[in-house]
Order: C-alpha cells, then structure tokens, then sequence
C-alpha cells in the first residue's frame, strides 16, 4: 500500500444498481456516525468492504472476539453506508474523501448523502433539531426543495464531508449534504432522529427511530471517548471557522 | 492510580466517569455546558463555586457496568460523574445560576473583573 493511499478493500462480491451511499463520519455531534450505526442495526445490513490506510491511527476494533478495522461498508440492496468507529485524523481525510467519491463513482452511485452537524449554540432548548441540506446537484436541489428540507444559503463548511463534496463536483458525483441542528461537543442522538427522519422522506428507508431516542442516554454516555478524540481532531482541522461569514457579498 | 492512558475520562479504581464539557464566554458571563446522560434529577447533582473554579459531582441514575471492560476484560461499575473545572477568568460565586435540562447541565457565572470603558482622545 502506498503511504499516501486510502484503499477500500471489498471482502464480498458486491452488487448494487445506481446504489446510494449513506455516509456517516465522526464530525459534530457525532450524528452521521449515531444515524448510520442505528439505521445499520434497524436494516440489518451486512459488511461488504473496509477501509484502511497507513494514515489512520494504529487501532482495531474487537467485536464478539473478532478484530474488525474501524472504518466498514454495510450494504442491504441498494443502498451502502459507510461507518467509522474511531476518529479521523487531519492528515487521513483528504485520500479518504478522494477514495470513498472515487469508489461511490465506481458503483455508478445514484446519490452520495453525508450525514452530519451543525453546531448549534442554543441546542439545548431546541426539542426537534431541524435539519438543512446542499448539494452539488440541481436534479437533488429539486428533491430536497419538494420535501421542503431547509437549504444552507450560505456559510462554511470544514472537515470530511467538505472534502466529499468537493471531489463530488470534481467527479460529477451527486452528492447530497444532510446537516441537523446538533451540540458541537457532545454525541447527539436526537439530531441524529432528525436526520433519519429526513432519509425516510427523501429515499423511502422506513427506519424507527424511536429505539434509537429510547436509548438516547446510554449512546450519549457510550460515545463520550469518540466524541472527545472526534473535536480534538476536528479543531486541527479549523472547524471553528463554521461560525464565521463568507465574505462574497458583504 | 497513574496510567498511561492520561486522556482517559474514566477512573474505574472510584467509578468516576469525567463528563465532557464545554466553556465560553457570552456577554460578561462564563457559561458552562456539562453533558450528563444518564443523570435522573437535578437533585442528584452538586455543583460547587469558588471564585476559581467549579465542580460538580453527580449521580448517575443507574449503575453503569461493563462486564469485560477494554482490555482489562473486568466487570467494571461506574456510578457517578466527577469533574473539576478550573475557569479562565475571577467569578462572582454568588451570581451563579444553573439549570438542568435534558441531561445538560448549564452553569452561568458573572466575571469578577469590571470593564472600565476609557474615553479616546
């Protein structure tokens, strides 16, 4: 493996027709990661491919005695969700987002959706986060405007799924940014409902998200040390400059 | 108990779990958000102020215990956050408020130091 490189090894022969990818990294609020873990389990999707590098962290994951790399594909039919367990480095996300795009136009993707945070300073008196969109695409604009999701007008955005998003517009990908009203800091599980909610609307997945708001305490304690490495890594990553303003048209 | 993990969050040798936290300061007040899940009532929580620091103490409202803790492969129990939190800046500890909503606690703390505004000549 080139030191450089991300390589996504598939351990199954996969299958899929104009798949679509849900994409859940650590990023704010832990909420792309929560969304994924709790739509994997409601769909029972099966690991189809890992994802490794000499530029993530020397870590393995044990599951039921099984060492598992931290960074897995699921897949049920046509759709696929990418899942991390361990926080990214700065330096791995720029060849990570290159392969997953890269990968995602491979499989003649329909539709590459991040599942991530906003950072919200008044979260705490929010009781149903609301969740905002973009995307690179005016065929998904036209989507998200008929389910009447929130657009992003303006501001910044730092970290993987910038990252994704650009190399999407570079591949002529279509790529799809699901953002929920979330806690900067701490792992959010009901920003996380938000967004499933919204996955149910735009794309039929038909997941319960009250198992998922019932456990919403134990993640919140169990995710406390990825949540901590996971803000960490994105303040190397300048993620404060989210609450700043773009300048174009001031 | 020194262990090489210096970052960790937990003391399993007193069952302490140290909760994650934010602090910043909005319009002359320190504000502090501390994330306890699991935490029942805002009777179960103790929160003490000096003009220096804050900490809080609190019960976590079941017993949390992992059967084969990490690679230590124990039943470890946890049953309460602790945490110390020095501030950046003097308090006033008698201004202190706080409330407790949805597992959060949010601690508001007016800064000793007066702003003087200066005239410019």
């Amino acid at each position: 493996m080139n030191q450089e490189e991300v390589s996504i090894i598939e351990i199954t022969e996969i299958k899929a027709k104009n798949p679509i990818i849900l994409c859940g990294l650590p990023d704010v609020g832990l909420v792309g990661v929560i969304a994924v873990s709790h739509i994997i389990k409601s769909l029972n999707m099966k690991e189809v491919a890992y994802i490794d590098s000499d530029l993530f962290p020397p870590i393995m994951v044990f599951h039921n005695g099984t060492p598992t790399y931290p960074l897995r594909i699921y897949q049920k039919e046509d759709i696929f969700a990418i899942f991390s367990e361990s926080a990214l480095s700065p330096e791995s996300i720029y060849p990570l987002a290159r392969s997953i795009v890269s990968w995602a136009k491979e499989k003649n993707t329909s539709l590459l959706i991040s599942l991530g945070g906003i950072g919200t300073p008044n979260r705490i008196d929010i009781d149903v986060p609301k969740v905002y969109s973009a995307s690179n695409m005016p065929s998904v604009r036209e989507i998200i405007k008929k389910y009447e999701i929130p657009i992003m007008e303006e501001g910044f955005m730092v970290g993987p799924y910038a990252l994704i998003a650009k190399y999407s517009i570079h591949k002529n990908l279509p790529n799809l940014l699901l953002l929920a009203e979330a806690f900067p800091n701490y792992p959010d599980p009901g920003a996380a409902a938000s967004i499933i909610n919204v996955l149910n609307k735009i794309i039929s997945l038909n997941v319960d998200v009250k198992p998922l708001l019932e456990k919403s305490e134990e993640i919140r304690l169990s995710a406390r040390e990825l949540m901590k490495r996971t803000v960490e890594s994105l303040k190397k990553m300048g993620k404060s400059q989210e609450y700043e303003v773009p300048l174009m048209y001031v | 108990m020194e262990f090489w993990m210096d970052e960790s969050i937990w003391n399993y040798e007193y069952g302490k779990l140290e909760p994650l936290y934010e602090i910043y300061e909005s319009n002359g007040e320190i504000i502090i958000r501390i994330d306890l899940p699991c935490v029942q009532d805002k009777s179960d929580i103790q929160v003490n102020v000096t003009e220096y620091s804050v900490n809080i103490e609190a019960k976590i409202g079941r017993i949390i215990q992992y059967e084969r803790w990490g690679t230590f492969q124990r039943s470890i129990r946890f049953c309460k956050y602790s945490k110390t939190i020095r501030l950046p800046v003097r308090i006033d500890p008698k201004s202190a408020k706080a409330r407790f909503k949805n597992g959060i606690l949010e601690i508001h703390l007016t800064k000793k130091e007066q702003l003087h505004t200066i005239p410019i000549e």
